[in-house]
C-alpha cells in the first residue's frame, strides 16, 4: 500500500508545480482562456484525484491492489540498474560513434549479461543482428539512423 | 449510382501496381509484427514512418493501414500457437485459442480466426464506406463545443472500459492532458514548459511516448523475469473449419463484427477492448458458458472478428472528424499531415482519391491476409520459433531507433528512455498507459476546441450543455463517470474485468 501513496504523493507534487509553472504563463479569464489555462486546469484535476486516491484508494483498493511486498518482489536489481546503465550509456554513445558500435557492444552486454549465452555466441549474433538492422532498414528501407564520427 | 463511381475511382487508384506492392508490404510487416510477440504497429510504423514521405500520400497510408489491420491478423497465430498474444488485441484469444492447440485443433483455431479476421474486415469496409458519408455530413455541423465534448467522451470511454479503477485511469488520462500541454501554445505562441530545450518546442513527440511506455517498459519487466517460452510442435492441419465449426462461430463472427465496428468508431475504443468485450458477450449468451477457457471455438471467432471490425471502424473518426481514436490513428494523422493532408470532414471532398483508394486497398489488403495467414501460416510458425533472447534486445532497438529516426532526433531517444522507466513503474503499479496515451494525443486538440468554444461562448460552460449534439456526448460521459459510483453496477463494469494494455 505505501508504493501506491508514494506515487499518488508524487503526483500531487507534480501537479502543484505545473500548476504554480502555470499559473505565470497566465490563466486569462473564462471568456478569453489563457496560454496557463489548461495546465491549470488538468494539473488541478491531476492534484484532486490523487487526493481521492491517496485518502479513499488504501479502502477501496484494500483487497485488489498488490501489496508492496508483492511489487518488489523478486527483482534482480543488479540486472535492471545494470540494464537501465547500460541503455544511458548506449543513448550518450549513438550520436558521438554513430549507430554500428554501441548497437554491437549493447546488444553483446544484453545477450551475454542478460540472457547468459556464451561469449562467442553473443558477440556473432550481436555482430549479425546489427548487421542485418543497418543493411535492412538503414540501407534497404531508408530509416535515418544515427552517425556519428564513423558515418556508421 | 454514386457508391459505384466511388469504388471505380477507389479501385482506379488502389489498383496502380505502385499501391498494390506498399499494400502488400503493409500487410506482410503487419502480419509479423503481429506474430512477433511485444510488437505491434506503432513500432513498425514509426520505423516506416520516414520512409513513406517521399511516396504519394496514398501509397504511404496505404502501407501503413495495412500495417494496422495486418497485425490484428497476425497475434493470433501466437496467441493460438504460444499462449503468448502476439499483439495487445489478441489477448483473449489465447483462452480458447490456445486450448484447442492443446487439443490438437490448431488449424481450426486457426482458420476460423483468419475467416473471422476477413469476414469482420471486409464487413467493416462496407460499413466503414457507407457510414463515412453520412458522417461526414453530420460531421459539417460540429463546432468546437462538439469536438470537445466527443473528445471528452472518448477519455471517459476508455477509463471507463478499460480500466479496474476509474479514479487511476483518470489520474494517468490528466498526467497524459498535462504532457500534452509542453511545447508551443497555439493560441498565444508562448512557449509552455520547454526550459529553453528546442526540441521540445513542438511539444513531447507521440513515438518516444509510446515506445518508452509500451516497448522499453515491457523489455524492463522481462529483464527481472524469465519469461517461458511454450510452444505446440507438430504438424498443423485442417485449416479449413469443419461445417460444424462454422454454425458454432458464424454467430459469433457477426456479433463480434457488428460490436467491434462501433466499439472501434467510438474514440477511445479499439481492438483491444472490442475483442474483450466481444469474449465476455459470447461466454454470456452460451448455453454451455463452462466451455469457455476450454477450447470454445466461439471465443476465437467473436474476439478475432471484433479486432478487426474495429480496426476499420477506428479510422472512420479519422477520416470524417480528423479525430484520432487510438494511437495508430495519432500514427496516421501525423504521416497525412506530412504529406500536406488535413483529416476531416473536408478530406473526401478535397481528397476524394485518398480516401476512396485507402478504403478499397483494404479490400484487396483483406485479401492477400487471408492468403498469407492461411496458406503461408507454416512461414509464420517458423518466425515464432525466434527464441525470446534474440526478440528482446530487438524490440529495444527498434524502440531506441524508431524514436530516432523519426526526427533524426537524439532527444527523442532521451524521451523513449524515460518513459521507459516511467511505463516499467507504471507495469509495477498496474496503473494504466493507454488512458494517458490516448489523453496525450487528445489534449492538444482537446484544447484548441475548448478554448475556442469559451471564448465564442463569451466563457460560458453553457455552450456544452445547450448544443444537442454537444449535450448529448456530455451527457453519455457524465453517466459513465457516476456509473461506477453505483454499488450494484460497479461489480458489473467491463473494466473490472478487462485489464488489457496497449502495446506498441
Amino acid at each position: 500500500m505505501r508504493t501506491y501513496s508514494v506515487c499518488n504523493v508524487v503526483l500531487i507534487v507534480f501537479g502543484a508545480v505545473v500548476c504554480m509553472g502555470s499559473v505565470r504563463l497566465g490563466f486569462g479569464s473564462f471568456s478569453d482562456p489563457g496560454a496557463g489555462f489548461m495546465p491549470i486546469l488538468c494539473s488541478l484535476f491531476l492534484i484532486a484525484l490523487s487526493a481521492f486516491d491517496l485518502v479513499f484508494g488504501v479502502v477501496s483498493h484494500w483487497e485488489t491492489d498488490r501489496k508492496d511486498e508483492e511489487i518488489w518482489a523478486d527483482i534482480d536489481w543488479g540486472r535492471l540498474v545494470t540494464t537501465v546503465a547500460m541503455l544511458t550509456m548506449y543513448t550518450i554513445l549513438l550520436p558521438l560513434v554513430g549507430f554500428c558500435f554501441p548497437t554491437v557492444l549493447l546488444l553483446l552486454f544484453l545477450f551475454r549479461l542478460i540472457e547468459r549465452r556464451s561469449w562467442w555466441r553473443a558477440a556473432l549474433w550481436a555482430v549479425v543482428v546489427t548487421a542485418a538492422f543497418y543493411l535492412g532498414f538503414g540501407l534497404a528501407l531508408g530509416a535515418q539512423l544515427p552517425k556519428g564520427v564513423l558515418g556508421l | 449510382m454514386e457508391l459505384f463511381n466511388q469504388l471505380y475511382m477507389g479501385f482506379s487508384v488502389a489498383l496502380q501496381p505502385n499501391n498494390l506492392i506498399y499494400c502488400f508490404l503493409g500487410t506482410l510487416i503487419g502480419t509479423l509484427v503481429g506474430v512477433l510477440p511485444g510488437l505491434g504497429p506503432v513500432a513498425a510504423m514509426s520505423l516506416l514512418l520516414p520512409a513513406t514521405f517521399h511516396t504519394t500520400p496514398e501509397g504511404s497510408i496505404i502501407m501503413l493501414a495495412g500495417i494496422y489491420y495486418g497485425a490484428m491478423y497476425g497475434g493470433s497465430t501466437t496467441s493460438i500457437l504460444m499462449n503468448i498474444p502476439g499483439e495487445a488485441a489478441s489477448i483473449v484469444t489465447c483462452l480458447d485459442g490456445h486450448e484447442m492447440a492443446k487439443q490438437g485443433r490448431a488449424g481450426a483455431a486457426l482458420g476460423i480466426a483468419a475467416f473471422g479476421s476477413f469476414i469482420a474486415g471486409t464487413i467493416g469496409i462496407i460499413g466503414m464506406q457507407l457510414l463515412s458519408v453520412p458522417l461526414v455530413s453530420f460531421a459539417l455541423k460540429f463546432g468546437p463545443a462538439e469536438y470537445c465534448s466527443l473528445m471528452v467522451l472518448g477519455m471517459v470511454v476508455l477509463t471507463f472500459l478499460a480500466s479496474a479503477s476509474m479514479v487511476r485511469a483518470l489520474m494517468m488520462a490528466s498526467l497524459g492532458l498535462v504532457l500534452g500541454c509542453v511545447g508551443q501554445d497555439t493560441v498565444s505562441g508562448l512557449m509552455r514548459f520547454t526550459y529553453g530545450v528546442p526540441e521540445l518546442f513542438d511539444g513531447i513527440g507521440l513515438v518516444p511516448v509510446v515506445m518508452g511506455l509500451f516497448g522499453i517498459s515491457e523489455v524492463l519487466l522481462n529483464v527481472e523475469r524469465v519469461a517461458k517460452q511454450e510452444f505446440l510442435e507438430g504438424k498443423i492441419k485442417g485449416l479449413l473449419p469443419t461445417m460444424k465449426d462454422w454454425a458454432k462461430s458464424i454467430w459469433a463472427i457477426i456479433r463480434g463484427t457488428v460490436l467491434g465496428f462501433f466499439l472501434g468508431i467510438l474514440p477511445g475504443g479499439g481492438g483491444t477492448i472490442a475483442a474483450f468485450a466481444s469474449y465476455a458477450i459470447e461466454k454470456r449468451i452460451s448455453p454451455y458458458p463452462e466451455k469457455f477457457g476450454k477450447g470454445a471455438i466461439e471465443g476465437v471467432a467473436g474476439p478475432e472478428s471484433a479486432n478487426n471490425a474495429a480496426a476499420q471502424g477506428a479510422f472512420i473518426p479519422l477520416l470524417s472528424l480528423g479525430i484520432p481514436s487510438n494511437v495508430v490513428m495519432a500514427m496516421l494523422l501525423g504521416a497525412l499531415i506530412i504529406h500536406g493532408v488535413t483529416p476531416g470532414p473536408l478530406l473526401l471532398e478535397q481528397h476524394p482519391q485518398l480516401f476512396w483508394g485507402v478504403v478499397v486497398s483494404m479490400y484487396v489488403g483483406n485479401i492477400m491476409l487471408l492468403i498469407l495467414n492461411l496458406p503461408l501460416i507454416a512461414l509464420w510458425v517458423k518466425v515464432l520459433k525466434v527464441p525470446y533472447s534474440i526478440l528482446f534486445p530487438l524490440i529495444l532497438l527498434l524502440c531506441l531507433v524508431g524514436a530516432y529516426s523519426i526526427n533524426n532526433s537524439m532527444a527523442d531517444v532521451w524521451f523513449t528512455l524515460g518513459f521507459g522507466i516511467l511505463g516499467y513503474l507504471m507495469k509495477k503499479l498496474s496503473l494504466e498507459a493507454a488512458p494517458m496515451v490516448l489523453a496525450f494525443v487528445l489534449g492538444p486538440m482537446l484544447e484548441t476546441a475548448l478554448r475556442q468554444s469559451l471564448i465564442k461562448s463569451n466563457g460560458s460552460f453553457s455552450i456544452f450543455f445547450t448544443r444537442p449534439i454537444s449535450a448529448a456526448f456530455i451527457g453519455i460521459a457524465i453517466l459513465l463517470f457516476f456509473v461506477p459510483m453505483l454499488p450494484k453496477l460497479r461489480k458489473k463494469r467491463p473494466g473490472a474485468v478487462i485489464g488489457g494494455d496497449d502495446e506498441i
